[in-house]
């Protein structure tokens, strides 16, 4: 896919100091002890991210990563074991195409790709997931916050 | 009530100074070309009313009881609550909603019942309504949807109106209706004439002409008699095409069902009241699961009997003022004026 | 079309007489013109009410799980429908997804020369009264107060029936042939395929925009067949994921998730966009994940009875460029 090119209009100018905040869904087996590992090693990432542990990328339902976009995060990862390598043996095969369609369908209605993302982690690699946090959080950091659809009380109701 | 009500008369193409004066004091909002009509909008200059609408899709309701409605803001941290302009009355703009269908300024006179009663008063609703005034248009074309004089209204109806507007030839016939109508056009007085006989005349021959357009379809009266029967068999048979979407009451300007519920984004709060429809299968579910209105049978039987047997009796007045938007935007076509006649062939 | 309108009758009535169904589901003559309404008849009801035309523009499919709720009980006697293409596609989704039961069905299908837009020809008319409808094979006639006025139909087609691929009944116990348009469907919808080669901002715009206007009747989801939740994520209250307000972001928020959730379901059928009282073009948002499907499961929702939805199955091999590697 894409991803989205520089001529965009920057949808936010307050990128000074900007610290994004993105969600982290890692599966249990394998991106989470990814995570772990990397923690144990000592390898450096930003620290932009909030981890919430899910048992599978099958168990990731399009409407978390909307409803966490909504809520005021700037950006969301997925991250699952490796096809051929899930504990469920193929939640994260589910998992793609339910991934493949999202992606496509955000980028169509106009949210850059790069809010949203998907990865593999195995067990193993503490040294990959450091350098894909380094990739998603320049990305969102690039981007700047997401404000156009964040749920906030001044943008609802008419007031005569 | 106005002791008594002034026939005026304004030439068009003063219409355009009047329009100007008014809008000295008042925000006046009306039906506009620019948005199709959809709603009442906010109208800086003359030429943006659309004159020849006919209803707008979106009832005036939501001018008084919008469809969100913020009660009060809150912080669960700081255990403090803030309230809103309409409540600290800061919001003391004066409005005029402009070329509302007689149907419609009706169909406020009924929200008043249930909102601005004595006891209890809504303070929103009431707040919103006491600076607005409402200058209706006679319709001197109705739509084929229209219905208002089955049911209590007319093309021509001066309820709910604080003055109305008719257009005669060349000139607009106006009369004042209440003593705020009065007070809305005394920066225009100027431009206003009283009405000769021949004025007069026109108004009652252009009005019969509209009158006639509208079939009677039902009595409402009769009407209601018949829905004493709550246990009717046609109950089992009406509601089957009805996919339960809530567009009817939605765009009903006199349905006023509503919810109270809390959003809390971390600490920050509010409560809200929104809009809600007993054509909805969640609008009397019970937290036990219970739900007392099980299927669509019960939901469009609560519909129909809310108004035309409940209101008349608790009201006196009959809850639908034949707007027809029902009728137009239903997507399975459930036309209340063919389920009124059903009933009332049924023995 | 009167041709077509008698065999329906003449099917119906003898169903009924042969004692096969109890109900059946079809059109009658609605109260506004250009418009039809769903008619539930069983026996005494009046079987030449039953009409064919085309503004037979609702998908009937949507009040079978309805009326038999539960998929896997075997009805005595099956309810009746007639089904153009798309309700018959929907009824596929629907029994693959269990959740009604083939031998439940008698369908009438009947093969659909496309459905006229209202909303297209109303927009022609200026707001001008009525007075009645003609329709030949290939235009409708619209009487007017002070004249007439001829639209040809291939040009006020539903936009969801310019690109049918499949105007004929995927599955039927009974088939009424009548004219189809033979019609290219083309993949990606050109709606689509413009939409796509707008710049980003600004297709986030239009969408913004078109839903903006929305009030949250949910009516695109009820008039949906294969919405058949019994709890929809939009009133889930435990959780809750959705807020009650008007406010855009609630609004955006729903219709992501619910065209999401209709991705390999989606039979492009065109009535979300009918249902919709605000005039939202749904469609413009829809139909992008019909194409999507095809081209990357090769799947076709409603087809066919044993594929497996794309969503219920996977390959290993299935494309995954688009995610995120170390840089
Ligand atoms: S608009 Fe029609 S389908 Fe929707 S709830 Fe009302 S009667 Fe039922
Ligand atoms: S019930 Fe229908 S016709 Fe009557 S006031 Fe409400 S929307 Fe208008
Ligand atoms: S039918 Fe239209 S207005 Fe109603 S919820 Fe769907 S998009 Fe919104
Ligand atoms: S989403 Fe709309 S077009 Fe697709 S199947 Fe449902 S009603 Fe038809
Ligand atoms: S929007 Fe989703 S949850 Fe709601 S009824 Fe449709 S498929 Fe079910
Ligand atoms: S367990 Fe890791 S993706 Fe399924």
């Amino acid at each position: 896919m894409k991803q989205s090119d520089n001529k965009t209009i920057r949808r936010s100018d307050d990128k000074t100091n900007y610290e994004p905040k993105i969600v982290a869904f890692l599966c249990n087996w394998c991106s989470y002890a990814g995570a772990d590992l990397a923690g144990v090693s000592r390898f450096q990432y930003p620290p932009n991210i909030r981890v919430i542990r899910v048992p599978c990328s099958g168990r990731i339902n399009p409407l978390y990563i909307i409803k966490a976009l909504q809520s005021g995060v700037d950006g969301v990862l997925v991250s699952g074991c490796h096809p051929g390598d899930c504990h469920y043996i193929s939640g994260n095969l589910f998992a793609r195409r339910k991934f493949a369609l999202m992606k496509k369908f955000l980028d169509y209605l106009g949210i850059e790709p790069e809010r949203v993302q998907f990865s593999w982690v195995s067990a193993a690699e503490g040294a990959r997931f450091a350098e894909i946090i380094k990739k998603v959080t320049n990305d969102i950091k690039k981007l700047g916050p997401l404000t156009y659809f964040r749920k906030d009380f001044e943008k609802t109701g008419k007031v005569l | 009530m106005l002791k008594e009500k002034r026939n005026l008369m304004l030439y068009k193409q003063d219409f355009e100074k009047f329009f100007r004066l008014l809008s000295e004091t008042f925000t006046i909002f009306g039906p506009s070309k620019t948005d199709g009509s959809r709603s009442f909008t906010k109208i800086d200059a003359s030429d943006e009313i659309a004159f020849d609408y006919e209803n707008t899709k979106m009832s005036l309701k939501e001018f008084f009881f919008p469809q969100t409605e913020t009660l009060f803001f809150f912080d669960t941290e700081k255990n403090e609550v803030k309230q809103t302009d309409v409540e600290t009355n800061k919001h003391d703009k004066q409005n005029i909603l402009f070329g509302v269908r007689p149907c419609d300024a009706m169909s406020i006179s009924f929200l008043d019942k249930v909102f601005n009663a004595n006891n209890p008063q809504d303070l929103y609703y009431t707040r919103r309504r006491k600076s607005t005034r409402i200058v209706s248009f006679a319709c001197t074309n109705p739509a084929s949807t229209c219905f208002c004089t089955s049911v209590g209204c007319g093309p021509d109806s001066e309820t709910g109106a604080d003055i109305i507007f008719f257009e005669l030839n060349g000139r607009y016939f106006i009369k004042t209706v209440t003593p705020e109508g009065e007070k809305t056009i005394k920066s225009a007085e100027k431009l206003l004439n009283p009405a000769t006989k021949n004025d007069i005349e026109e108004k009652v021959h252009l009005m019969k002409t509209a009158n006639s357009n509208l079939k009677k379809i039902f009595d409402s009266g009769n009407l209601q008699k018949k829905l004493d029967n709550f246990n009717a068999p046609y109950w089992g048979k009406l509601h089957r095409k009805c996919l339960g979407c809530g567009i009817c009451t939605y765009l009903c300007p006199t349905c006023h069902c509503f919810d109270i519920t809390d959003e809390v984004i971390k600490s920050n709060g509010r409560r809200i009241r929104t809009w809600d429809s007993c054509m909805f299968s969640l609008f009397t579910l019970h937290a036990s699961g219970h739900n007392p209105r099980p299927t669509q049978k019960e939901r469009m039987r609560q519909r129909i009997m809310h108004k035309f047997n409940y209101a008349p009796k608790y009201y006196g007045k009959t809850f639908c003022v034949g707007c027809g938007r029902c009728v137009i935007y239903c997507p399975v076509n459930m036309d209340i004026r063919d389920v009124m006649k059903e009933i009332m062939e049924e023995r | 079309m009167r041709q077509i309108e008698y065999e329906i009758i003449n099917t119906v009535e003898k169903l009924f007489a042969d004692k096969k169904i109890d109900i059946f589901i079809g059109y009658k003559k609605g109260t506004l013109s250009l418009q039809t309404s769903p008619y539930f008849l069983s026996e005494q009801d009046d079987v030449r009410k039953l009409v064919w035309n085309s503004f037979c523009s609702n998908n009937l499919a949507v009040f079978i799980p309805r009326i038999i709720p539960n998929s896997k009980s075997k009805e005595s006697k099956p309810v009746g429908i007639l089904c153009k293409g798309c309700d018959s596609r929907s009824l596929v989704g629907l029994i693959k997804e269990k959740q009604i039961n083939r031998d439940n069905l008698f369908i009438i299908g009947i093969s659909c020369p496309g459905i006229v837009d209202r909303r297209k020809i109303l927009s022609r008319l200026d707001g001008k009264e009525i007075i009645g409808i003609d329709e030949d094979a290939d235009s409708i006639v619209v009487k007017l107060k002070d004249g007439e006025k001829r639209f040809e139909k291939e040009e006020y087609l539903c936009e969801s029936c310019l690109n049918c691929a499949h105007p004929t009944p995927s599955i039927y116990d009974v088939l009424i042939r009548g004219a189809v348009y033979s019609l290219q469907a083309i993949t990606p919808d050109p709606i689509t395929k413009d939409f796509s080669s707008k710049p980003r901002e600004e297709r986030w715009k239009i969408f913004e925009t078109e839903v903006s206007k929305c009030i949250r009747c949910y009516a695109c989801r009820d008039a949906c067949p294969n919405c058949y939740c019994k709890e929809c994520f939009a009133e889930q209250t435990k959780p809750q994921w959705l807020g009650v307000s008007k406010g855009l972001s609630e609004v955006i928020f729903y219709h992501i998730v619910r065209i999401l959730h209709q991705a390999g379901r989606c039979v492009d059928c065109g009535a979300c966009v009918r249902a919709c009282p605000m005039d939202i073009n749904l469609r413009l948002f829809t139909r992008v994940m019909v194409d999507e499907v095809k081209e990357r499961f090769g799947y076709e929702p409603g087809i066919s009875l044993k594929d497996t939805p794309p969503l219920a199955t996977f390959s290993a091999d299935d494309k995954q460029e688009f995610m995120t590697e170390p840089e």
